[in-house]
């Protein structure tokens, strides 16, 4: 046992926080505890810079912060609410009507700079949130009826699917109606239909701890992952009197984040340095961390091709659709890289198995999709835009800069004849189609591609047929479009709610909803009542082919006993034959009409004036109606009016 | 000597005609194999290209001209199809002389008239009970007949080879379901085919 004096020597022996440390000591203990090689070289080279006298006075020392609350609120259980959200940086609440949130309005009226938008279905309002959300990449907020619930379910399942950060509260009739003493809606517990699809749900039973629920839910919808919260405010609490704390949260910067284990990062990095034809799959973290040009930098330093998983329903374009290294749709048979031998899934969920006998590397914030569908080879847990640069550094590490070059020019050579191949393809097949009438999907395209502005934003509901004809005539990516959509969760009703959201949160560009006849008569028409209201100018088109797609392929797919017939049984819609223009001036908006290509070019202009006005427009486009069984117009008759035995 | 010169005119003449004639054979026969070599070509594309979306059914119920089939080409490559430039041609090629109007009709599978319908219960009926049997009745009657899948006899090795290019043409199988119905298939001889 050594002496207090031996014990006070042995400690004046060690190094201290003062004590200079050597450069080589400090990147191996740097790089020992996570950060990248060369981030702790940088690090360690700002150290060197910094007296090493121990100087301990206020400048040189590090302050701490104050861990206190931004306020300590005092008012209504809604102010508070309300003040929690403003201190986060809300602005904009979405909102479909019900009884029990005046206590919310009053205070939002008293603080004067947090708009309300009102939508007239929860559907529709949620999908609004969810548009604004993915637009401003900040959280989303919709209130509403507990009784509404079931209304706003298929949006709050999309929501939930493409893994957005929503709050979506619900108001019920009182605490008093728990336990089975709701006598008017018999329905104990409004949340309960919400749990699958939620990252939290809360039903507030105590006022002052609203605020920090609301906090909670914050972190939670934020994540990683991302995704809806519900809560549930009683009507009580709201208006109970109460003081509680209020936290500011970094908007700018609320989720947190973290990094992979360095010895995952070296050992893709070898893979990727060994792998003769690698692959890149670009999912929706990608954009969600806005790490798109991070991702381009890298596919660049070695020409690897890059692929969506989900094409054509992938819910952003990850990847710019014109450059050289981007081939498209992931198919699990793939035309080129001939002979794949790496894959690198970077933010996706797989929805298509991976091709056997080819390693995969499948790196995402969300441990929960890691190995969930298929198992990868390697899974790294990390934020994709810090594994990105650490997989770049590692690289930088590995291979000489010659290397690389050879690497890098002697593939992009390859890549770029098969992308420039498959873009070829591409124009003869739009010029082959040009003329037709009804309209082709990709005369749609090329007009709009021709008529907007370059960085217009593209909010997608169409379906899987026709959506890569209209969808791949838009050049999406860095400088270009924004392609928001489509919903992952596929339950149609959701764009035209969504574009809504991402005009509010983008009113300086020009926002197109795409739109099948089909997904509109989805119940979307109530938006164009808050469209009107909040003078939108959206452009809202209808690719109105007078029928479901999907419906008939699956049938054609299965090939039974009507398909035998020659009828298609559920897919025409043609029958009333719907003038959505008329739909559209109900609402007090302009509707076009479009019969021929010819009147495509001057009706989008008309439209495009008409949106620079500030109105909205919605275009109904005849366009064609192809496949097997497509020109089945049959369906099971029955006239409600021709069943009438009373005269 | 006017004679001979007059033989000598004939037999330049006669030569002409046989080169002329063996010529002509020649790139009849070089068009008609660059016409096979096209059609191989567009079948090999239709099953790189086609089926990595959808099944042969969707291309086996058409009946199509040429110019309808091309129209569906070009709205396949729009709609992802990845085909070359240089594949468009003979793949129309293809479809048109596979499933053109004077193509016969298509086979739906499992037909629903009453006489064919019998005859094709009579044939399951007669097939032997085994293991894969089941998934051979569910399967393979998708896009032909099912006396196709019987016809003949044939190795395990070859069965594997149909089975694979049938996987890659859509007919949805699992691996484990793929070494069912091909230990089911190359187990049936011709006596057993009658049982």
């Amino acid at each position: 046992m050594r002496s207090p004096k031996e014990n006070k020597d042995a400690a004046m022996s060690q190094p201290s926080v003062s004590d200079p440390v050597s450069r080589r000591d400090f990147v191996r203990i740097t790089t020992a505890t996570g950060i990248a090689a060369l981030a702790g070289q940088s690090v360690a080279a700002l150290a060197q810079q910094a007296p090493a006298t121990g100087d301990h006075s206020a400048s040189s020392a590090a302050k701490l912060p104050k861990s206190e609350p931004l306020q300590i609120y005092e008012g209504t259980g809604a102010g508070a609410v309300l003040e929690q959200l403003r201190a986060s940086g809300v602005r904009k609440i979405f909102h479909t009507n019900t009884t029990g949130f005046s206590e919310l309005w009053d205070a939002v009226y008293s603080a004067g700079d947090v708009q309300v938008i009102m939508v007239t279905h929860e559907g529709q309002g949620v999908a609004a949130a969810q548009g604004y959300a993915m637009a401003s990449k900040s959280l989303g907020v919709f209130v509403g009826s507990g009784v509404g619930v079931g209304n706003s379910m298929s949006n709050l399942y999309n929501a939930w699917k493409d893994r957005v950060p929503l709050i979506i509260g619900f108001t019920r009739a009182g605490l008093s109606g728990r336990g089975g003493m709701d006598r008017s809606e018999e329905w104990d517990d409004h949340l309960k239909p919400t749990e699958p699809f939620t990252m939290w749900n809360w039903s507030c039973l105590v006022a002052e701890t609203m605020p920090d629920i609301v906090r909670r839910a914050m972190k939670f919808a934020l994540g990683p992952p991302s995704g809806p919260v519900t809560l549930d405010f009683a009507g009580e609490l709201l208006a109970e009197r109460i003081k509680a704390p209020i936290y500011k949260i970094d908007s700018s910067n609320p989720r947190s984040s973290f990094r992979a284990q360095p010895d995952l990062i070296q050992k893709a990095a070898q893979w990727l340095a060994a792998a003769e034809n690698p692959l890149f799959i670009a999912g929706p973290e990608i954009t969600e961390e806005a790490a798109n040009d991070a991702l381009q930098e890298l596919a660049e330093k070695l020409s690897v091709p890059v692929v969506a998983m989900n094409s054509p329903n992938e819910l952003y374009a990850n990847f710019p659709t014109d450059h050289p290294l981007f081939l498209g749709p992931y198919r699990s048979k793939m035309r080129f890289p001939r002979n794949l031998d790496l894959l690198i899934n970077f933010g996706e969920k797989f929805a298509t198995e991976p091709p056997p006998g080819v390693p995969t590397v499948h790196i995402s914030h969300d441990p929960n999709i890691l190995g969930r569908v298929f198992p990868a080879d390697l899974a790294i847990a990390s934020g994709v835009r810090t594994a990105i640069g650490d997989l770049s550094d590692a690289l930088d590490g590995m291979l000489t800069k010659d290397r690389m070059t050879k690497i890098r020019s002697q593939r992009l050579a390859e890549v770029s004849n098969f992308t420039s191949q498959m873009k070829k393809s591409r124009e003869l097949a739009l010029r082959g189609r040009f003329d037709m009438s009804p309209l082709s999907w990709e005369r749609v395209g090329f007009e709009l591609q021709k008529a907007l502005d370059q960085d217009a934003v593209i909010v997608t509901e169409v379906g899987t047929e026709g959506g890569p004809r209209i969808l791949g005539q838009l050049t999406f990516g860095r400088g270009n479009k924004l392609r928001i959509g489509r919903t992952t969760g596929f339950a149609l009703g959701w764009g035209v709610g969504a574009s809504l959201g991402v005009s509010v949160a983008l009113p300086d560009r020009q926002v197109v909803a795409l739109q099948g006849d089909g997904s509109f008569l989805f119940g979307q028409s109530e938006t164009l009542w808050s469209i009107a209201r909040y003078e939108a100018p959206l452009l809202l088109v209808i690719m109105n082919n007078r029928g479901y797609n999907a419906t008939r392929i699956r049938a054609v797919s299965n090939g039974g006993i009507l398909v035998k017939a020659g009828v298609d049984f559920t897919s025409y819609l043609g029958s009333p034959d719907v003038d959505f223009t008329k739909i559209a001036e109900a609402y007090g908006l302009r509707g076009e009409k479009v019969r021929t290509p010819d009147e495509l070019a001057p009706a989008l202009q008309r439209a495009l004036r008409s949106m620079q006005d500030g109105k909205a427009v919605l275009m109904d486009i005849d366009v064609a109606r192809e496949g097997y069984l497509s020109e089945s117009t049959w369906y099971p008759r029955y006239s409600i009016a021709e069943s009438r035995k009373k005269a | 000597m006017q004679d001979k010169q007059n033989g000598m005119r004939i037999l330049c003449i006669l030569l002409g005609i046989s080169i002329g004639l063996i010529g002509s054979q020649r790139s009849g026969a070089a068009a008609q194999s660059n016409a096979q070599l096209e059609m191989e070509k567009g079948k090999e594309a239709v099953g790189k290209a086609c089926v990595q979306c959808h099944n042969m059914r969707y291309i086996q119920l058409q009946r199509k001209s040429a110019e309808q089939w091309r129209n569906v080409v070009l709205a396949m490559i729009s709609t992802g199809a990845l085909l070359f430039p240089e594949e468009i041609e003979p793949v129309t090629a293809y479809l048109t002389a596979n499933f053109g109007p004077a193509s016969p009709p298509p086979s739906l599978g499992t037909p629903t008239s009453g006489g064919a319908r019998s005859a094709t219960r009579a044939l399951e009926e007669q097939l032997p009970e085994a293991v894969g049997k089941s998934i051979v009745l569910d399967n393979c009657q998708q896009c032909h007949g099912l006396e196709t899948s019987i016809e003949k006899t044939r190795s395990r090795t070859e069965w594997k080879e149909i089975i694979s290019r049938m996987v890659t043409a859509g007919t949805k199988l699992t691996q484990a379901e793929q070494e069912k119905v091909v230990e089911y298939l190359s187990g049936l001889t011709p006596s057993r085919k009658t049982e």
